[in-house]
């Protein structure tokens, strides 16, 4: 059995934590360890966020207090077990010794499909390897191996993350049950076979996204499925909860030696408050995964709590902020996680996209991730050509500072923020993709073309 | 339909098939039908043959079986529907069922193939403290006395008590953990012993399906171990062990399915048995498509499976399959005796022969003191034994096996209800040599000479 990369101990001591940390009601976590303790850590630290002119701040003063008040939260509340109903505590050294041992480059893939992750600051030039996918929107069966192919054909991609199944051989997935390993299964066999078709066998795949419950996860990362250089993902619940369902599947990350991706998804609106409260959660919650789930690499989906989108202005600066402040102050592998109201074949989404990809990157971001397109919830809304857009912008920003970014995000928020709440889903992906050719329908090539030509002149160096 | 292809079929059913209370169907569907089915056949136990010899009543016990799996079906708990199949599907199933199966890696690999009553081909011979709960510090070494067991071809482990010291809770991290970790103790006892590639049955501690899919994993058990998916008493699957069964398919790892089914439950008593072993592992081949199917049929209040009926029961079981079908047959003994005792030697010379000249491919020891459920009693001489047994009566009639399995009876039957547990391993080994004591050594090479006088020819060389 190989040596583990997280040292057993240590993980030992989180399960200890999650059996015998303070017990603590539901509603008392919500109220007190969060929205009262991060409304009074937004006050003590003076955040405050410009949202009437939101853009790519480059305060760094402003990026180190919320550094602060985010450490102050991981000590002050800590993580909720949900299935003890227990406290999970760190001291402030436990919390160091956390991100002591965050690495300052990753390498993920395998053969040829191998790429290097390096940490980047505010302002960091260099390029930002791209995981473009559907990002567990849901797919329909019939065209799931056709969708993968016509992802992975995409050369910017340094990793491809799937989409969730509908249903497996007709049937519906039904979480925890053999149909989820089953269904988990078949997600990971097509995914495997588009790669390799693609002539990618060792690229990369983060997967699987049908799981709901821990079982097909764990099954799938064996013998004939996921190998060891591809992404597993743990996550949180909103807000700083974590499930029994997370640590089972960290435990067997952890024994396989697995890569793996935490993501947690605070809700603007919610417990967490607004723009502030929500970078608060952002950045504690990346440190808490870390602790907790020992990912290699984090992301946020945070999630406007009626719309459910991550573009909306005042989650653009929020989102901006926290990658500022992780990147300045620790070495946690941040990415972000691109998630526009609108979906293929709307202009706005492009709009949506850039302003994202844009703030995020020049943010310090480490990882560029995208799309969960139409805000992942319209069943087979996604394509390959708004993830290749993303990744276009996400490299072009590789190159530019907060400064410059911060006038043309801000025009960009001009042009999409007032429709947003019209939810322009688009079409889905077998109505904007030919199925035989697996590319884009004609309509769709022209806006994404148009849209590169409004990227250019708006001054992103997409060329 | 291919064999392992089934399994999607299985899941559909299960979530199709006709709904039963799960009362109702032990009650009222699975002991009147066996009852009927006992009388219709004309299945009785005469208690002056053990071994069973009558092909006409062994292929009537078939029938039986068979007609039993068609009307009662297995029930799933998690949606409560009776998986059912029509004659010629479970025909088919059989029909196609693996015939041989190459078990372990490399040089440690072994070929186990479907026999016939009276062959006398080899047997397959798994040893180990089969689920026995053991302490940490003790499972290598435990492991290690069977191991070191050149007779045994086949590992099965026992259980961890603890994890790092935690006591293990289903369905939580701590279940996957411990899953490694006995994964971890197996293999290194196994290249400990020089014999990385032997075949590891796993994985014993998975109270619900997370064990199993986290244990047979990279760095964990192999494709070419044996991972087990049990059903429950009577007949009756779950959707954790359905997981496991599906793990299995994906990953490509040998499967054994087994089903133990209750002396004076609702199958009532050595006639029931003999009936739902053979309905119950054709249905196992049905509903959890694997590679060797086991039963250990268990006493409810004795625990183990080596009463002179029991044994009947088990024995024509098997001889009833072997004579109809190529599936992989597999048996566990489970004495009521346990390590540093002549009872436990006796009790499982006398199963072990007669379910060996019945037919069996694969025999598997042993449950060792009151059917495995005592911390820490379990010994490799406890397997030693059950291995030479099956080596020496192979080819060995079954009258004649029956003449020998008489002998032994008397000698062990009467201590069955005193609970004769034996010692604990420390007691009976010295750990840190993976000895055996004299005392016990001396105990097994004096049971050892006595069996070869009554005519079992242990000290064979072919």
């Amino acid at each position: 059995m190989n040596e583990r990369k997280v040292s057993l101990e240590e993980f030992l001591t989180v399960l200890d934590k999650a059996e015998n940390g303070p017990v603590v009601g539901l509603k008392e976590w919500d109220n007190v360890y969060i929205y009262a303790k991060i409304k009074e850590l937004v006050e003590q630290y003076d955040l405050s966020f410009p949202v009437d002119e939101p853009g790519v701040p480059s305060d760094d003063d402003l990026a180190d207090r919320l550094f602060a008040a985010a450490i102050q939260l991981c000590v002050d509340s800590g993580v909720y077990c949900t299935d003890t109903n227990r406290r999970m505590i760190w001291t402030e050294e436990e919390i160091q010794g956390v991100l002591d041992r965050a690495p300052a480059m990753l390498t993920a893939g395998a053969g040829e499909g191998t790429f290097v992750i390096n940490k980047r600051l505010p302002d960091s030039t260099g390029k930002v390897p791209f995981g473009g996918g559907p990002w567990g929107v849901v797919i329909p069966e019939e065209y799931f191996l056709q969708l993968n192919k016509a992802y992975v054909k995409e050369s910017l991609f340094d990793f491809f993350t799937t989409g969730a199944l509908k249903t497996v051989r007709g049937r519906p997935v039904r979480a925890g049950s053999p149909w989820d390993t089953t269904a988990c299964w078949h997600e990971v066999r097509m995914t495997m076979q588009a790669i390799e078709e693609a002539g990618r066998p060792g690229m990369a795949v983060c997967a699987p996204n049908t799981s709901a419950s821990a079982i097909g996860t764990v099954s799938v990362q064996s013998y004939g499925g996921m190998r060891l250089t591809d992404w597993q993902n743990a996550s949180f619940m909103s807000e700083l909860k974590v499930p029994y369902e997370d640590l089972i599947r960290t435990s067997h990350f952890i024994e396989t030696n697995s890569f793996v991706h935490n993501f947690y998804n605070p809700i603007y609106g919610g417990f967490a408050g607004g723009a502030e409260g929500t970078a608060i959660a952002t950045v504690a919650g990346f440190i808490l995964m870390k602790a907790t789930l020992f990912g290699d690499s984090f992301n946020t989906g945070i999630s406007h709590a009626h719309l459910s989108f991550n573009t909306f202005p005042a989650l653009i600066v929020s989102q901006a902020v926290a990658m500022q402040a992780l990147s300045r102050n620790s070495n946690i592998c941040i990415a972000n996680f691109t998630r526009p109201a609108a979906g293929p074949t709307e202009m706005d989404m492009m709009y949506e996209i850039a302003a994202y990809q844009l703030s995020t990157v020049t943010s310090g971001v480490w990882v560029g991730q995208g799309v969960q397109t139409a805000t992942g919830r319209f069943e087979g809304h996604c394509s390959p050509l708004e993830a290749r857009f993303a990744a276009e912008v996400a490299h072009a920003a590789g190159g530019m500072s907060r400064a410059e970014a911060h006038p043309i995000v801000n025009k960009l928020i001009e042009m999409y923020k007032d429709e947003q709440t019209l939810l322009k889903k688009g079409k889905a992906f077998n109505e904007c993709y030919d199925l035989e050719t697996l590319e884009p329908t004609a309509e769709w090539q022209a806006v994404y073309e148009k849209a590169r030509e409004v990227m250019i002149k708006m001054g992103i160096p997409l060329e | 339909m291919g064999h392992r292809a089934r399994i999607i079929e299985v899941l559909h059913r299960a979530e199709t098939g006709p709904i039963m209370d799960e009362a109702d169907f032990e009650r009222t569907l699975i002991a009147p039908t066996v009852n009927n089915l006992i009388e219709k056949y004309k299945i009785n136990f005469d208690e002056s043959v053990i071994v069973n010899s009558d092909d006409d009543l062994a292929d009537r016990v078939f029938q039986a079986g068979l007609e039993l799996a068609i009307e009662v079906g297995m029930f799933c708990q998690d949606t409560s529907r009776r998986i059912v199949w029509t004659r010629e599907e479970l025909l088919e199933g059989l029909r196609y069922c693996p015939s041989e199966i190459v078990m372990g890696a490399g040089v440690d690999a072994v070929v186990c193939k479907a026999r016939v009553p009276d062959d006398d081909t080899r047997v397959v011979v798994a040893g180990g403290a089969y689920g026995v709960p053991v302490p940490e510090h003790m499972y290598i070494p435990m492991s290690l006395s069977y191991l070191k067991e050149g007779v045994i071809d086949v590992i099965d482990n026992p259980s961890l008590e603890t994890v790092y010291g935690h006591p293990v809770k289903a369905a939580s991290p701590w279940e996957v953990l411990a899953a490694r970790r006995e994964a971890e103790l197996a293999l290194q006892a196994a290249e400990i012993a020089g014999r990385p590639g032997i075949c590891l049955g796993c994985v014993e501690l998975s109270a619900t399906a997370l064990g199993g899919l986290a244990g047979v994993s990279w760095g964990g058990y192999r494709p070419t171990d044996w991972l087990h998916a049990p059903i429950m008493s009577e007949l009756k699957t779950n959707y954790e062990m359905l997981s496991i069964v599906t793990h299995s398919v994906r990953t490509g790892t040998i499967l054994e399915a087994y089903y133990n089914p209750i002396y004076g439950g609702y199958v009532g008593g050595g006639e029931g048995i003999t009936v739902a072993v053979v309905g119950g592992l054709i249905l196992l081949n049905q509903c959890h498509p694997g590679h060797t199917y086991n039963t250990r049929p268990n006493h409810p209040f004795l625990n183990c499976d080596t009463t002179p009926e029991m044994i009947w029961a088990t024995a024509l079981g098997v001889q009833a399959l072997t004579r109809n079908t190529n599936l992989l047959v597999d048996t566990l003994v489970g004495p009521a005796g346990g390590p540093g005792t002549r009872t436990m030697l006796y009790e499982n010379a006398a199963f072990v022969a007669a379910t060996t000249v019945s037919g069996q491919s694969l025999m598997t020891s042993c449950h060792s003191a009151s059917g495995g459920s005592i911390p820490r009693h379990a010994s490799g001489l406890d397997s030693k034994i059950c291995g030479e047994v099956t080596h020496a009566v192979r080819g060995m009639t079954r009258a004649e096996a029956n003449e020998i399995v008489e002998q032994i009876i008397p000698l062990y039957v009467d201590d069955l209800e005193k609970k004769p547990i034996g010692k604990p391993f420390e007691e009976v080994y010295d750990i840190d040599k993976v000895e055996p004591t004299p005392e016990w050594q001396g105990m097994y090479d004096e049971v050892r000479d006595e069996l070869i006088k009554m005519g079992l020819p242990l000290d064979r060389l072919v």
